[in-house]
């Protein structure tokens, strides 16, 4: 139902009636804002890629197919757009050795991972996470923050559902080998 | 795996700026002007695609007649021949068309200073 009214807003746009994209406006700027904060972690060059994403779905409006909801359309953008943005400042991310990453033990990473009372714990798992590259930062944030399931991460990301779910296994190994690598 | 709490909590707990008030109005009218500029662009582009038709047309016509239907299509080496009986009314000619463009530069100036007025 949603994603009809959303279709027909999108119709009547297309038709002439510009001020119906203030719904999306009003809908999606804020997550879309709060998603590329987590992402690129400066507040005015967050505020300009958001700007930056609604005026590309504007412009490409025409063609939004339906073939998902507007929402994941819509995160696509935000998403490519953060990334070409942290791409042209030329970040550099640590890089971990594969065999490190591949030992680390299931049990031992879903008890790291769900010890949030542990304060000394939940410090080196936020260190950790700002050591992930920006793709790793997006997997965990759309999908453990925006609540989003796995074949709506794997549309925005445009990666397959099966590549997600390792990535997302491998990314949670990662997290634990980083917090394991400081404490060293 | 949707259970990592410790994880949950700390990407909730990360930067979490609000945007400006006026966000929302300012994206609007940069959307506004976007649409401005589209049609802009596609007034050009149509008069440039009409130019550009009728030109080809023009030329294709003159080709058609000269090459093909061998239709004579130089001009007279002295096509307008002017008395001097017509020379006192040259004079009333260049102030009708002068007094024409005169009109039509006021006609442009007081529409803009209308629009103007109209979009603020």
């Amino acid at each position: 139902m949603e994603q009809q009214n959303e279709i027909e807003c999108i119709r009547r746009i297309l038709e002439g009636e510009t001020e119906q994209f203030s719904y999306f406006l009003q809908r999606y700027s804020r997550p879309i804002h709060s998603m590329i904060l987590r992402i690129v972690p400066c507040r005015e060059d967050a505020e300009e890629l958001t700007q930056d994403t609604f005026i590309k779905a504007f412009k490409k409006l025409e063609t939004y197919k339906g073939d998902c909801s507007f929402s994941t359309w819509l995160y696509r953008i935000a998403y490519n757009t953060a990334i070409s943005a942290i791409r042209k400042k030329r970040m550099t991310f640590p890089v971990l050795d594969e065999n490190l990453i591949n030992n680390v033990p299931d049990d031992a990473v879903d008890v790291l991972l769900n010890n949030e009372k542990d304060e000394e714990v939940m410090q080196n798992l936020e260190r950790a996470i700002d050591l992930l590259n920006t793709e790793e930062l997006a997997l965990i944030t759309l999908y453990y923050s925006d609540e989003k399931s796995i074949i709506e991460v794997a549309s925005i990301l445009q990666l397959t559902p099966d590549n997600i779910k390792v990535k997302l296994y491998r990314v949670r190994k990662k997290i634990y080998a980083l917090v394991k690598n400081e404490k060293r | 795996m949707n259970q990592d709490n410790a994880l949950k909590k700390i990407l909730e707990s990360r930067e979490k700026g609000d945007l400006p008030y006026d966000f929302e109005s300012r994206l609007m009218k940069k959307i506004m002007l976007e649409v401005k500029k589209k049609k802009r662009r596609s007034t050009v582009f149509n008069l440039c695609l009409v130019s550009f038709v009728s030109l080809a047309m023009m030329v294709s016509t003159y080709l058609i007649l000269k090459y093909y239907l061998w239709i004579d299509l130089s001009l007279p080496r002295n096509p307008f021949k002017f008395s001097s009986g017509f020379a006192p009314l040259f004079g009333f000619f260049f102030y009708i068309g002068f007094l024409v463009l005169i009109l039509l530069g006021l006609d442009t100036f007081f529409r803009k200073i209308k629009q103007k007025a109209d979009t603020n």
